[in-house]
């Protein structure tokens, strides 16, 4: 990038500003509620006022950047554990940022995926949720009312049928340790669990399966998307495409159809205040249907394949402060 | 869930006071952003400088020292960035390392240009006068290659500051933050927000070094055209490179 | 090191991701292909409008100019509220890029134009048009081609950096080899070719430039 002189460049500059600002005036319209702005700044903040001496208030927490949003993260940390971390670093949605971050000191405390093997091949220890903070966070593929066709759905409801908490972790494991595509780890379980014959039970569909922008919801989609396709549909698969921010307006506008969901956190994302906590998955589900409903989403047979979030420190961490459930987190520091 | 960008969120978001503290507030990362970008300068200067000058001063490696700015853009900021995590981890180290790659080239380039291009009868006189080579380097070429060499130094600050952003990219601080986690959660307003911001600063950097070259630079030398080669033609290509102060 | 005790370069990862890789490598060429061409025309429509009315010189180089100093993923993230993650988005971010470098280096050549040679062709009735499509512009083709050149290798850069907004060519390969645990194999391949490519473009631009423009070389030689 090289500019040219210092006088056109200030008057670059201004008008570059005054352009900009020019644009983002014709492009407004209403503008919806700002609760999005102050979002990452929360965490940091020492406000409110309990949580200032305890040993939660001396580590770092590094996660996914929205983390400082969800419930299940800092608001919900604040709120069933009374605890404030130092401070969040944004990282990667479990992804090598963030285990990285934990293993080099650069956090102490990290968010993460309860299903990644890294957890345990990184030696870490992933804290006891004592207070059910984290609920029922099952896989749960949910699609778009137009495509839940009766070949459709029993090809999806097939996979999920096999799918347990184990099952997902050896995914995992394939994928991130052994670096496995995630193509071929979903394709060899496909055969492996006798899902791979051809039929054409879903023939004369054509569907888009997405992907969080996370390694195991990837795997997934490539699990339902080639199980689609090996029952006739016409599917694209598209991987890593983002958070719930892109991927609820995607469904919800058709530019994609199916979505490997996890119940709970997809529930408390739609309706904020709904009573996930200490629910089983059954109950989750009777209130996530009614919630995707008036988005014409249909939500598919749950898995038995649990993903839920999880804070995990180093052992050397959790020697140190004699940590084993969440809510010693919540003890003085020493 | 996103809120729609306009001059009344972004003011919103400029004006948020929870913005301006903590971890994550502009102040703090602003700070991370100079501190990532002054190191990295610092040294691309300590390396590109002595070797600018003394290749330029002895008129060799012309090749190589004219042609390394043209290299040096063939090579991607990103590559770099995320090739050195392997290497010296995630933060700021992978950032500071593709920065001062980033750096040194324009500097190089422009440094031993002006070097060269002092004019042959200068370093008669000087020589006649009995200065050692030393002596010639500092008292006669450098002062004259001054233009060049600050022009090379606003070119690259320029770019740091600009690049820096993508440190967010392998978890470093710095105002690329705010693009980078906004575009993670869609929030539009904070990811125009950051923009603005490193525009801003890559602006007010350039104009204090432009300042700063209009004050070391004497009046008659602020117009550097002698020193570069006659074609026009490759004056308008180095121009890309070297751009005289105005 | 990170992710170490894996070697540089798996070689079974390379000859089963060939066509991820041929794939990458081609979004790439397109994406830059696609940048330089659009970036051309409107700078041929942009220096047209320059010529046709001088005072318009100034604002059109001072836009460019702006376009030019927002960083890139800033620019592209700028983008993204209004032409969401889509290659439109990046296009966008990637000609704007060219736009300085190419009005610059086309409108520096018009100017280089020597006055006499402009003059003997008014005065043997040479239209406007004529004068800038048979003299100007053959004449400002060098300095179009250096602009070219620069372009074409700081696109081919900044395409990797369109990854972030979804798209990426090769950028894809570094930033997922980079996701998936610091693959090794996988980043380097993108960064390798991304350099090739870069140097390969400006080795066939130079050859290209020979071609089109022999009277330079013979004036130097």
């Amino acid at each position: 990038m090289r500019p040219f002189s210092t006088r056109r460049r200030n008057r670059a500059a201004v008008i570059g500003v005054v352009a900009l600002a020019v644009t983002a005036a014709a492009c407004s319209s209403s503008s919806s509620s700002s609760s999005s702005s102050s979002s990452a700044s929360s965490a940091g903040s020492t406000s409110t006022a309990a949580a200032t001496n305890t040993v939660a208030s001396q580590l770092v927490l590094g996660g996914a950047p929205e983390c400082p949003q969800r419930p299940y993260c800092i608001p919900g940390l604040q709120k069933s554990y009374g605890i404030t971390f130092k401070s969040f670093k944004p990282l990667d949605s479990d992804g090598p940022l963030t285990y990285t971050a934990l293993t080099s000191g650069q956090i102490q405390v990290a968010l993460v995926f309860s299903s990644d093997a890294q957890i345990l091949a990184d030696n870490l220890v992933a804290l006891n949720d004592d207070k059910h903070l984290q609920n029922a966070d099952y896989v749960v593929p949910v699609i778009r009312k137009a495509k839940d066709t009766p070949g459709v759905a029993s090809a999806v409801n097939a996979v999920s049928a096999k799918l347990t908490t184990a099952e997902l972790v050896a995914l995992n494991k394939s994928v991130s340790i052994d670096h496995q595509d995630p193509q071929a780890a979903a394709d060899a379980w496909l055969a492996k669990n006798g899902l791979a014959t051809k039929s054409q039970g879903a023939a004369g569909t054509t569907l888009t399966v997405a992907g969080f922008n996370f390694a195991e919801s990837n795997v997934l989609a490539y699990l339902y998307g080639d199980a689609l396709k090996d029952a006739g549909a016409s599917v694209t698969v598209k991987p890593h495409l983002g958070t719930r921010e892109t991927l609820e307006p995607g469904l919800a506008s058709g530019q994609i159809d199916l979505l490997p969901e996890y119940a709970a956190t997809a529930l408390l994302y739609l309706q904020p205040n709904a009573n996930a906590a200490g629910q089983d998955i059954s109950g989750v589900v009777a209130q996530l249907k009614p919630a995707f409903a008036p988005k014409n989403i249909d939500v598919l047979a749950p898995t038995n394949a649990l993903d839920t979030n999880a804070f995990a420190v180093t052992k050397a961490t959790a020697d140190k402060y004699g940590l084993v459930n969440m809510s010693d987190l919540a003890k003085p520091a020493p | 869930m996103a809120a729609a960008v306009d001059i009344a969120t972004i003011a919103r978001w400029f004006t948020d006071g929870s913005h301006w503290q903590g971890s994550d507030g502009i102040p703090h990362r602003l700070a991370e952003h100079l501190t990532i970008c002054g190191l990295s300068l610092a040294v691309a200067v300590g390396v590109a400088l002595p070797v600018g000058i003394i290749l330029g001063h002895l008129r060799k490696g012309g090749v190589l020292a004219e042609n390394i700015a043209n290299l040096g853009r063939a090579v991607p900021s990103l590559a770099i960035l995320i090739i050195a995590v392997p290497f010296v981890g995630i933060g700021a180290r992978p950032a500071e390392l593709a920065l001062i790659a980033l750096a040194v080239p324009p500097l190089l380039t422009n440094t031993y240009v002006g070097m060269a291009g002092v004019d042959e009868d200068v370093r008669d006189a000087a020589r006649g006068l009995g200065m050692t080579g030393w002596q010639m380097v500092v008292r006669a070429e450098v002062p004259l290659a001054l233009p060049l060499i600050l022009a090379g130094l606003r070119t690259a600050a320029f770019q740091v500051v600009a690049t820096a952003t993508l440190a967010a990219v392998v978890a470093s601080g710095g105002l690329g933050r705010y693009i980078v986690d906004g575009l993670a959660v869609r929030d539009n307003v904070e990811v125009v927000c950051g923009s603005l911001l490193v525009v801003a600063l890559a602006v007010t950097v350039e104009v204090l070094i432009a300042g700063i070259q209009r004050l070391a630079v004497a009046a008659p030398l602020r117009n550097p055209k002698s020193y570069t080669t006659d074609e026009q033609l490759e004056e308008s290509v180095h121009e890309t490179v070297l751009d005289p102060a105005a | 090191m990170l992710g170490a005790s894996q070697p540089w370069v798996e070689w079974s990862w390379v000859r089963t991701h060939l066509h991820v890789i041929r794939h990458d490598l081609w979004e790439h060429v397109l994406l830059t292909l696609i940048a330089i061409g659009v970036g051309l025309l409107i700078t041929f429509v942009l220096a047209l409008g320059a010529r046709a009315w001088r005072p318009l010189e100034g604002p059109l180089l001072a836009v460019c100019g702006t376009l030019y100093a927002v960083p890139s993923i800033a620019l592209f993230a700028l983008l993204v509220p209004f032409t969401g993650f889509t290659t439109l988005t990046a296009e966008i971010g990637l000609v704007g890029y060219t736009l300085l470098i190419l009005l610059r280096n086309l409108l520096a050549g018009l100017d280089a134009v020597p006055e006499d040679v402009r003059d003997a062709a008014l005065g043997m009735g040479f239209s406007r048009w004529r004068l800038l499509t048979r003299v100007e512009l053959p004449l400002a083709l060098p300095a179009l081609f250096a602009g070219i050149r620069v372009a074409t290798v700081t696109t081919i850069g900044l395409v990797t950096v369109t990854v972030l907004i979804g798209e990426g060519g090769l950028g894809a390969l570094l930033y997922e080899g980079f996701n998936d645990n610091f693959f090794r194999t996988e980043m380097l391949a993108g960064a390798v070719l991304v350099v090739v490519l870069a140097l390969a473009a400006d080795l066939a631009l130079v050859g290209v430039e020979r071609v089109l423009t022999p009277w330079t070389r013979r004036e130097a030689g």
